[in-house]
């Protein structure tokens, strides 16, 4: 019980139970610690009521942008990253083995075929990035 | 198409949260409706690249909180700019109410409102726990995953939140003295 001859318990059942409050009982709400909290606590549970128009979420639906078949996309760019890879590994061998000083020991060979793979799997691999842009 | 329809499922089980929560994160109803529809939009083009590491509803929490900040950011731009000559700007509702008449300021929605007040003067990451907590009844460790943060940080802006509400809806009144 405090001075003011309001009992906090009897205040914190009649916060919980929703019911209306005196002047003289909120004035206490104000002023003690304990029953702010209890305060405090319902009234930041208390959800704010809120008007959900019917077809919000159709109307969202309806309105989304078309998505981009992804799949598509991508194997149109891989054509081009193989067409380009080809044609690189193709002219890098044509300069590498038709009389061209690297290519006529096996230590050259090894040389051009490791450049060519590499070539190769870099065109494969940005290729797609590259022509995604 | 099916996938829309299945949007169209999601959406309609989360609007309430997402209204929800942008009412209490901005402060207002003004736009809610505009706010709530940036959610999903976002959140239907951020599923493109989802990669289903997190629920979709950390996702979709995340996008709401943000969207609330931003909105919450862009109007604190636009009172800084108010003009006090402008009749539509309804400055006079911004001005505290410690004027008006005392069975006003007593009856239960004045608190209400004061308290929207003070959870608006609260840090970003104060009021975004506690709407969380409280409100949509979140778990400390469901809180840390939507935020990205410890456990004891949520748990530390909870506290400071709660107690700075309290403060500022005390106003400086002494505490009542127990009389046993």
């Amino acid at each position: 019980m405090h001075d003011d001859g309001i009992s906090c318990e009897a205040l914190e059942r009649a916060l919980h139970e929703g019911r209306k409050l005196t002047k003289e009982e909120l004035e206490h709400v104000e002023g003690c610690g304990e029953c702010m909290d209890v305060w405090l606590t319902l009234a930041l549970e208390s959800k704010p009521e809120v008007v959900i128009p019917e077809n919000f979420a159709a109307r969202v639906a309806a309105g989304l942008p078309a998505r981009q078949p992804k799949r598509a996309i991508w194997r149109g760019n891989r054509h081009w990253g193989l067409v380009s890879a080809v044609a690189v590994v193709t002219v890098l061998m044509v300069v590498g083995f038709r009389g061209s000083p690297p290519a006529s020991s096996w230590v050259g060979l090894l040389f051009v075929s490791v450049v060519a793979t590499e070539i190769a799997g870099l065109a494969l691999w940005l290729g797609p990035r590259w022509m995604g842009r | 198409m099916q996938g829309d329809t299945q949007f169209e499922d999601l959406i309609r089980e989360h609007q309430g949260f997402v209204f929800r929560t942008l009412v209490r994160l901005t402060g207002s109803r003004e736009h809610v409706e505009d706010l709530a529809q940036e959610v999903f939009l976002r959140l239907y083009r951020g599923l493109e690249n989802f990669r289903g590491d997190a629920k979709v509803t950390t996702y979709l929490y995340r996008i709401t909180l943000n969207v609330a900040q931003d909105e919450w950011k862009r109007r604190r731009r636009e009172q800084t700019h108010l003009s006090f000559d402008d009749p539509d700007a309804g400055w006079e509702d911004r001005l505290p109410s410690a004027g008006g008449d005392v069975e006003r300021i007593l009856s239960g929605k004045q608190r209400l409102a004061d308290l929207e007040r003070a959870l608006g003067e609260l840090s970003e990451a104060e009021r975004q726990v506690i709407v969380m907590f409280h409100q949509e009844e979140l778990t400390y460790e469901k809180i840390a995953e939507v935020l990205s943060l410890p456990l004891n940080t949520v748990r530390t802006h909870l506290h400071r939140g709660r107690k700075k509400l309290k403060e500022r809806l005390q106003e400086g009144r002494s505490a009542c003295t127990t009389t046993a």
